[in-house]
């Protein structure tokens, strides 16, 4: 679970701070033109972010299932034996 | 399915270290975040005394990204505390609170003295009586 959380956000942070520097740089062209803008990572095409996020979301719950697999034969292993 | 997974990640304990290594993950970033301001003001501050130079410009595209990483990591990790150990509603803790207050302590009854003065004093014997 956590590497699947680790990847989605792994990929959310880029497309935040690509939101948040297209901002400041929004109010620096119109306000400080003279100012340089800051570099974002708009290169970086959208599918390339939706392929991490759905791994990240298919690692979790492969993950949850695996848990619930675990637990089930357990519990299943621990009836028999009484 | 959502209840069952809870379950699990409440009893396993499952869900406190994913917690854990979450708030492990905001820590490394945040000491990450640190270092490289520091090392920014340090490598700043050497390269204008020796050669007067105004040295590389400050990244604030790196400072935003770790800031957001950073905020990432923090509300993923309060989120599933708040869905996992929810908070208890404030009318039942004062309710439980005022059940288990203390009674007031009552003097005893009169006829309940000499029970209470006899036993006193035979523990109060007892010791001498298990000295050889």
């Amino acid at each position: 679970m956590y590497g699947g959380i680790h990847q989605i956000i792994s990929a959310l942070k880029y497309l935040f701070t690509n939101g948040i520097v297209q901002l400041i740089n929004v109010v620096i062209q119109r306000d400080f033109p003279d100012h340089f803008l800051l570099p974002d990572y708009s290169g970086i095409p959208w599918s390339f972010h939706a392929r991490i996020i759905a791994e990240g979301v298919f690692v979790i719950v492969v993950g949850i299932f695996f848990g619930l697999w675990a637990k089930a034969r357990s519990q299943r292993q621990l009836a028999r034996q009484l | 399915m959502l209840k069952k997974i809870r379950e699990v990640l409440l009893t396993q304990h499952i869900g406190s270290v994913l917690i854990a290594l979450l708030g492990w993950q905001v820590m490394v970033e945040i000491v990450t975040l640190i270092v490289r301001l520091g090392f920014w003001f340090f490598r700043h501050w050497h390269t204008q005394a020796v050669w007067d130079s105004p040295g590389a410009p400050f990244r604030w595209d790196s400072l935003i990204f770790s800031v957001v990483t950073v905020a990432l990591y923090q509300l993923t990790a309060y989120l599933l505390a708040r869905w996992l150990y929810p908070e208890v509603a404030p009318p039942a803790a004062t309710e439980t609170e005022a059940q288990s207050q203390v009674q007031p302590e009552q003097p005893w009854p009169e006829h309940l003295g000499h029970v209470l003065r006899g036993s006193m004093s035979r523990s109060t014997r007892l010791p001498s009586l298990l000295q050889p």
